[in-house]
């Protein structure tokens, strides 16, 4: 495809829309996937990685502006540069001094860690980007050709439209879904200093939790939501106020759409689902809370349920009345309904983007891989998790000092059998 | 390898990141800990000390914005012209510049905000004597008495700012400054009803100056003062 036939600029989705007007200093609406791999990276050869995969993926290089009526992306002819990681990793995004750019590419040691502002992409989308700019990346130093399939793209190959697609729109039926919920548990704690964000991550092996998983009958994601379920109840549990103990824990859990329809889009394309744990009806065992967490998955993963969801917010943007706002009047409302509302119905989100689908020449070259989600904004925690070459990696971003889910969290594994190994980004 | 005692977790670190119990290896040596390389580096991001002003300012103006307009609308509507509805108007914009003003604006001194303020306030009260054929009682009653309370209140900030004055010394400066201010309004309502006699100002004129006197002299006699300190200490 010729360069002039890309579109110079794309509107957001509908995912995408809220993150401009509802992000702040503390939150950035950013998530991380980085991968580790086996030798030192080399930033010159990481930044030509990066320019070729541009090429092939034009629209991560494009730059987020104010339309009269709506947020919109921009190709510009800049391109972004790589840099040195941090110890606080998913900072704000769509900094002037950056050149407004939707994602940033960062390296450390044998780390390539790739920053995404969410109305770009999710994290399929951005997996893809990433694993296309690290088989890139490989060719460069060692000459070796890794084949496209899974998540890396050919780079020789021109950009397809269905990557820029809407998918939402597409797909989105006639059915409607009411969104008010009942008001879920929130953890509170000493916040942290702002912009900055406490990281714990768990490493184990990707074969003994999926045993482990599977002897509950059920598979690595139930189970590991309902460890966490568990982990937030137990830290409930302990709370002085019994108004504060008898409200439902929840945990947001994403899902991925392009597992229900034929998309190939690159862009956001993805839902969500809330379990809710109710500790008032009385005293949970473990195999219940299982129980609780596939049955809820299974009801809300058939699919006329999750194009019903999907749906309302398509309809709810396409609001006539909305669209005629101007933005100047829209952002700051949206923001405030996403202060009032956003993380009101769960306690945290945990997403999993489950075991990476790689070439196996690629596998050779990787050592392990992280998914950081970034602060979110009233709840204190959320959690990301991948696998890759037989390592599931758990991390937890949090706000505040207290790491008492964390805590639980890992605990109830280690009981369960499993070796965990943690990292964390303080400094002691 | 080293494992945390409580939470049986491998870590490299040392303190358990979970439990924060320390990771003793009684077979490490020295250059361990110097070769232990940090999952992180040292570097950090900008951080943010302030709160998103642009957004709070933008907010509070829509907030502001829908009464004006609903007011707007239904005395447009209602009487064919915008009569009452400046009643409602000017006091929300006398409300956003005294209280929303000194929080979402930062002036490097205080006595911008107290401008602000009051001229806001004259202006207010104009429209109401406009709209009332009340040119008299504005002139001659409330304007004065505005600019009076405006003057005081900056000479007491001035005062009260002046740090190398004693701490009693800026209270009788404040205290004085009360006492004219109060001899100052007498007078202009006299003067409003055509005969100037001070009154009720005397009475509080005196007190509020002998109170002054003692706090000077209290700022003369050390001992006196360490006296009473010592006698209200609490």
């Amino acid at each position: 495809m010729d360069r002039r036939s890309y579109p110079q600029w794309i509107a957001l989705d509908n995912a995408a829309k809220i993150y401009p007007a509802a992000r702040s200093n503390s939150w950035t609406a950013v998530f991380r996937l980085s991968v580790n791999l086996k030798e030192k990276i080399n930033p010159e050869i990481l930044q030509i990685a990066l320019d070729n995969t541009l090429e092939r993926i034009p629209f991560f290089g494009y730059r987020i502006r104010r339309g009269f009526f709506w947020y919109y992306m921009d190709s510009q002819k800049r391109k972004p540069q790589i840099q040195e990681d941090v110890q606080n990793p998913c900072s704000r995004m769509l900094r002037r001094s950056e050149g407004h750019f939707l994602m940033r590419l960062r390296y450390y040691e044998k780390r390539i860690a790739l920053e995404v502002f969410h109305s770009l992409t999710d994290g399929m989308g951005a997996l893809t980007f990433l694993m296309t700019l690290v088989a890139e990346y490989i060719r460069l130093t060692t000459g070796e050709r890794i084949e496209s399939g899974g998540k890396v793209l050919d780079i020789d190959e021109e950009p397809q439209k269905e990557e820029w697609e809407d998918s939402f729109s597409v797909y989105a039926g006639a059915g409607r879904r009411a969104r008010a919920e009942e008001k879920a548990y929130h953890l509170k704690g000493t916040p942290l200093f702002p912009g900055h964000l406490g990281l714990i991550s768990g490493i184990v092996e990707a074969g003994s939790l999926k045993k482990l998983a599977n002897s509950y009958g059920a598979g690595i994601n139930i189970f590991l939501c309902a460890v966490l379920l568990d982990a937030i109840r137990s830290v409930q549990s302990k709370e002085k106020s019994s108004r504060r103990r008898a409200v439902p824990v929840k945990i947001s859990i994403p899902q991925n759409l392009r597992r229900y329809y034929p998309s190939r889009s690159l862009r956001n394309f993805s839902s969500y689902f809330n379990v809710s744990l109710n500790s008032n009806y009385g005293e949970y065992s473990f195999d219940d809370i299982i129980k609780l967490v596939q049955h809820t998955a299974g009801i809300e993963g058939m699919e006329p349920m999750v194009n019903a969801r999907m749906s309302t917010n398509v309809a709810a943007e396409n609001n006539r009345f909305l669209r005629l706002v101007p933005l100047f009047i829209k952002a700051p409302v949206l923001k405030l309904m996403y202060i009032l509302h956003g993380e009101r119905y769960f306690t945290t989100a945990i997403s999993n983007l489950g075991a990476v689908n790689i070439p196996d020449a690629l596998r050779l070259y990787i050592e392990r891989m992280d998914l950081i989600l970034g602060a979110p904004r009233s709840n204190t925690f959320s959690c990301g998790i991948i696998s890759c070459n037989d390592l599931t990696v758990i991390s937890f971003s949090r706000t505040v000092h207290e790491c008492d889910v964390e805590k639980a969290f890992f605990r109830k594994l280690v009981k369960l059998g499993l070796h965990v190994k943690i990292e964390s980004n303080r400094r002691e | 390898m080293s494992y945390c005692v409580h939470c049986g977790v491998e870590t490299d670190e040392k303190s358990c990141p979970l439990c924060a119990t320390p990771i003793i290896d009684p077979n490490a040596k020295e250059d361990d800990d110097n070769e232990r390389r940090f999952p992180y580096p040292d570097t950090i991001d900008e951080l943010y000390r302030k709160v998103d002003m642009k957004y709070a300012r933008r907010l509070a103006l829509i907030v502001l914005a829908v009464p004006v307009l609903v007011v707007l609308i239904v005395n447009l509507l209602s009487t064919g012209i915008i009569s009452w509805s400046l009643y409602v108007i000017g006091a929300l914009i006398c409300l956003y510049t005294w209280f929303l003003v000194p929080v979402f604006y930062r002036f490097k001194r205080p006595y911008a905000y107290l401008f602000i303020g009051f001229s806001s306030l004259i202006l207010y009260l104009y429209v109401i004597a406009r709209m009332n054929d009340g040119g008299g009682w504005y002139l001659g009653l409330a304007l004065p008495i505005i600019i009076v309370c405006f003057i005081v209140i900056q000479l007491i900030l001035l005062a009260v700012r002046r740090l190398e004055w004693q701490p009693l010394e800026r209270a009788a400066a404040v205290t004085s400054l009360i006492a004219i201010s109060l001899i100052a309004i007498d007078w202009i309502c006299d003067a409003f009803t055509g005969q100037v006699f001070l009154n009720w100002s005397i009475y509080a004129l005196l007190p509020l100056m002998a109170l002054a006197g003692v706090f000077l002299l209290l700022e003369r006699k050390k001992e006196l003062k360490e006296e009473i300190r010592k006698r209200l200490f609490f």
